[in-house]
């Protein structure tokens, strides 16, 4: 199943244990790398993907590469936004902030770590997910509740749910290569420009790779304002951007199955900030610039057999500038600067039984601990200067019975707060369990059903908690209790046609919820612990890959989702959004992918859909913010140059129907556009 | 309360549909009304306009989008009539929207852009046949009340809010509630035949509303710093421009026949008070005229001389619809209630 794949690296051993399949070499493989990783190498899944995908409890949606190639997706926002239960907002413009929420927890439940290291902002809580760019990314996978990966951050395997992504520059070489190549150059609509290489060595049993990415647009896209009986066309202004960053890695394999990494990364995007679309007032001149800089390293190893640690170590300074130079002030600007650093120290640990040369997957076990040191200094002096000390653990195992498997864990989180300038944040302490059960594949049963419960907690922000006049110190975590059923019908390959159903019913509950209400009036508002929301949905998702007998060459793939989500506040059964659906939260979301290729050409089209929305928790009519259905179109070429060398060019045209729509209200979105886009990849 | 919200809801519903109520059709002459101000949010566009029948006590919400067919825009601050029109003062749009003291049609809608970058009016005022908006960049503008031209600007303090006109002299509160925490608290004094400032007088941190009375005195609320500095009314005497202080809590204030209406919504506690002013003998008459105790947030008050009522805003938790409560200040009861969009403020009547 090489199109989109549910796969756990976890449930992999469960499956071949039970039904004590010998274990193949590629399997082996994927328990020395870092599960996911390592697991996306094609020879590895080619090799085992049916016997994985027969087998597997999709606790994860997997993408590779040519999955997010097909999504036509030149952010990683635009990926994850296909996936189920995922609520994606997207505030326009090339770079513009997306931030993303699963089942209605909100973002900053959601941990995001790339190539197994967390990326972190303390300062507002939120990843700009259209940052993160797609040309290197080798996989992106998502999962609710439980960790994709054991040897995870346990940042990322206690967070509320998690995704995580591999690149090009941080993966091993495969061992008939000794050089790999990847280049990308784009071009589209509204003056996007971008270009990104990287080059890996092989240097005796590791790899040294270096890499750089830079893109542009003016972005002054036209858009289409509906204003009563009116509709007039204009342009957004004030939204140029521009970003590059280049790196380097190195990765080395020591005897005893010794692995280690390190990387360094810097980056810098200066962009304009369009804002809100105002009626009437079409000004906009506010700037900022990041500036980010990254090292990162790892050390994995296997102790004995089957027992694996990994150590990571990650130190990040990221600098923002915000200036608006026409502020209304004395000053007559804001020009302010913000300096998050974060250093993240962490050992995680997996081993699982063995009987002789047969994995004997019984039990398995895993645990781990990181110290994140965080801290925040603001140019202006009313800001606080937080520090914060924050220590988590976890614990876990997975026991596999006759017709059940069994999973739990218990993660613990302590965190204290310094501000040299004045009052400082609660101390937070807290235990949070996960439990599972399972079943376990029958003979001629295709069908599993998992059971599991999650409580966990997301920290209140530095913003939340020391913002001028809006931070509250006395704020609580936010908790989540998560409860779902997931009912899959696995893959079936039949008459060259595979076919993979998955559904899941969910309830959630988020309590001391953080919301921003006004204390003393409208221009003063206050971050409390107040709201309770309840949240339940379903979700369904498919995909069916046919390739026909008479001409295999020729290849259908269909990808689709749907998604329902109820999400309503019920903190106060006298107030007037009492079970008004949360806002920004749609009822319905789906999306149809749909792919056809004969030979290296190959067409596709992309539909994705969101209903209508409330800008605010109260659910009128003056709150609506219409629906839409967005429609991509491409045409795609990928050929070979040589034998190792291989071109890939595609043009798309996106939002094909010009639909004129936003996702936040007063945000627009882009017209119809086009890309262009030629990849070159050597080995 | 739900039962009343579902009642108005209904109402809302019944009322939306344009051409079933002939109170909002094209250039039809409103009466025994008031047109409500809903600010809405800022950068959402959502500001308003209720239109409150009180024939029908019907609140016909969105009549400015039904009528004058395009939305009012983002963040109205204030609302006045002058003359036949009226003027709303749109802080986010950079607007002031001129509308029929008749229909409630636009009549005209006066950009408040400079060089590129909004003024960001606040208040307005009247003098002959001038209209004075305050505006956030620090200067008051003098706008012509027949060619709607933007005549000149004059140079105040910063962050001007509310202003008002005494014997030819105008008075404009500069808050500098973009400097925070260095609030302003001097209020600008300006020369009507020159249209330049003549001086500052400082009343007390945070100056916002003004309110003249009949013998010509300037009050003036001064909001404090939200903290320990509480929102407080002065006075100042426009002939030897002295200042005199009071003690008691104030937030707004508006004219009732010849006293003054003082509300002040305590956010510590929730409680709401309006109390009733004596200019003449600068006192106090009445602490607590109204039963507030079905209002969530006073955000505005307003009276009616000849229905003799007052009307209190109420802009409940400021992320959902407000309400316009009805009160007979005799007995102090409340008897009438509309449900109208979202924050609003500020009234003006149509008889």
């Amino acid at each position: 199943m090489k199109f989109i794949l549910y796969i756990s690296f976890l449930s992999i051993f469960s499956v071949f244990g039970q039904e004590e399949v010998k274990v193949p070499p590629q399997e082996k493989r994927c328990v020395d790398s870092l599960g996911n990783i390592l697991m996306l190498q094609n020879t590895v899944v080619n090799a085992i993907a049916m016997q994985l995908i027969r087998l597997e409890t999709p606790r994860y949606i997997l993408l590779r590469k040519n999955e997010i190639d097909q999504l036509q997706a030149t952010d990683v926002g635009e990926i994850l936004q296909k996936m189920p239960g995922v609520n994606m907002k997207s505030y326009g413009g090339l770079g513009g902030l997306k931030t993303f929420s699963a089942r209605s927890l909100g973002a900053e439940h959601s941990a995001i770590s790339v190539d197994g290291f967390a990326v972190f902002n303390n300062q507002t809580g939120q990843v700009n997910l259209g940052q993160i760019q797609t040309n290197n990314l080798e996989s992106v996978i998502f999962g609710n509740a439980s960790s994709n990966n054991s040897l995870a951050p346990v940042s990322s395997q206690i967070a509320g749910n998690s995704i995580g992504m591999s690149t090009f520059e941080m993966s091993f070489i495969p061992d008939k290569d000794t050089l790999q190549f990847r280049s990308n150059l784009r071009m589209g609509s509204f003056g996007q420009l971008s270009g990104y290489a990287a080059a890996k060595v092989k240097v005796k049993q590791g790899f040294v790779s270096g890499f750089g990415n830079y893109r542009l647009s003016h972005g002054l896209y036209p858009y289409q304002l509906q204003n009563g009986e009116d509709t007039t066309t204009l342009s957004r202004t004030n939204n140029d951007y521009q970003d590059q960053y280049v790196g380097a890695a190195l990765g080395y394999k020591l005897k005893h199955n010794v692995h280690l990494r390190a990387n360094y990364k810097q980056s810098k995007v200066t962009q304009g900030l369009p804002g809100a679309v105002i009626l009437y007032n079409n000004s906009a001149d506010e700037r900022l610039t990041t500036t980010d800089q990254l090292l990162s390293a790892d050390l994995r190893w296997e102790a004995k057999d089957h027992l694996y640690f990994r150590t990571y170590v990650t130190a990040n300074n990221n600098q923002t500038h915000y200036l608006d130079p026409t502020y209304l002030s004395s000053a007559g600007k804001i020009d302010a600067h913000y300096t998050n650093r974060v250093l993240n120290v962490g050992a995680t640990v997996f081993g699982y039984g063995k009987k002789e040369d047969v994995i004997n997957y019984s039990l398995n076990y895993n645990g781990g601990v990181e110290y994140v040191l965080s801290d925040l200094h603001v140019s202006d002096s009313l800001f606080a200067q937080p520090v914060r000390n924050h220590v988590s653990g976890i614990a876990g195992m997975q026991w596999h019975g006759a017709f059940f498997n069994y999973s739990g864990n218990v993660s613990s989180q302590y965190v204290r707060e310094i501000n040299a300038a004045g009052e400082k944040g609660k101390d937070v302490f807290a235990l949070n369990p996960y439990v599972a059960i399972e079943t376990k594949e029958m003979r001629r049963m295709y069908w599993r059903h998992r059971l599991w419960y999650k409580n966990s907690m997301r920290i209140p922000t530095f913003n939340e908690l020391y913002y001028n006049n809006i931070g509250n110190i006395e704020l609580n975590p936010e908790r989540a209790h998560q409860f779902n059923y997931n009912l899959s019908f696995y893959p079936i390959s039949r008459d060259r046609m595979e076919f993979l159903i998955t559904n899941s019913i969910y309830y959630n509950r988020i309590t001391d919820k953080i919301v921003a209400i006004p204390t003393q009036n409208l221009f003063k508002w206050s971050m409390q612990n107040v709201g309770i929301v309840e949240a339940y949905g379903a979700e369904i998702g498919m995909n069916i890959k046919k390739t026909f007998s008479k001409n295999p060459d020729f290849k259908i793939n269909v990808y689709s989702n749907y998604s329902f989500q109820r999400s309503v506040d019920i903190t106060d059964p006298t107030h007037a959004t009492y079970r008004h659906q949360i806002a920004y939260i749609p009822l319905h979301t789906g999306n149809v992918d749909f792919t056809v290729s004969y030979k290296g050409f190959g067409v596709g089209a992309n539909n994705y859909a969101v209903s209508k929305r409330y800008s605010l928790n109260e659910n009128n009519s003056v709150n609506e913010v219409p629906g839409f259905i967005i429609a991509d179109v491409s045409v795609f070429h990928t050929f070979k140059l040589k034998s190792s060398q291989s071109v890939r060019v595609q043009f798309q045209l996106k939002n094909a129907f010009n639909e004129s729509y936003s996702y936040i209200r007063s945000f627009v979105m882009p017209g119809r556009n086009y890309l262009i886009s030629i990849s070159y990849a050597f080995n | 309360m739900r039962l009343i919200s579902s009642f108005f809801l209904i109402v809302l519903v019944a009322s939306s549909c344009k051409k079933s109520d002939p109170t909002i059709k094209d250039n039809v002459p409103l009466h025994d009304g008031m047109m409500v101000l809903c600010e809405g949010l800022y950068q959402q566009n959502n500001s308003t306009l209720s239109f409150v029948n009180f024939n029908t006590n019907q609140a016909l919400n969105d009549f400015f989008l039904a009528t004058s067919k395009r939305a009012l825009g983002d963040t109205g601050n204030d609302m006045k009539r002058y003359g036949g029109k009226v003027y709303a003062i749109m802080n986010g749009s950079s607007t002031v929207e001129v509308i029929s003291g008749v229909t409630g049609i636009t009549i005209k809608q006066i950009s408040m852009m400079n060089n590129g970058v909004a003024k960001q009016p606040r208040s307005v005022a009247f003098y002959e046949d001038k209209i004075l908006v305050s505006c956030y960049d620090g200067f008051v503008d003098v706008i012509d009340t027949t060619t709607y031209e933007i005549e000149q600007r004059i140079q105040v303090g910063a962050n001007p809010e509310g202003l008002a006109v005494s014997n030819d002299k105008l008075y404009v509160a500069n808050s500098g509630g973009l400097n925070y925490p260095n609030l302003d608290s001097t209020v600008s004094v300006v020369n009507l035949s020159t249209f330049t400032e003549e001086t500052k007088i400082t009343v007390g941190l945070n100056p916002s509303a003004v309110e003249v009375d009949d013998q010509g005195d300037v009050y003036v609320i001064t909001r404090g710093d939200f903290a320990s500095v509480p929102s407080r009314l002065n006075k100042i005497n426009p002939t030897t421009l002295a200042v005199t202080h009071f003690t008691f809590d104030a937030s707004s204030v508006v004219r009732m026949n010849g006293n003054f209406l003082i509300g002040y919504a305590d956010f510590a506690t929730g409680d709401n008070q309006v109390a009733v002013f004596n200019p003449t003998t600068d006192a106090i008459t009445n602490s607590a005229l109204l039963d507030l105790s079905g209002v969530q947030t006073l955000y505005g008050l307003a009276y009616h001389p000849i229905r003799d009522r007052i009307y209190v805003v109420d802009a409940m938790d400021f992320v959902t619809t407000g309400y316009v409560f009805e009160f007979d200040p005799s007995s102090g009861v409340q008897t009438q209630s509309y449900h109208v969009g979202l924050n609003p403020s500020k009234i003006v009547f149509y008889d």
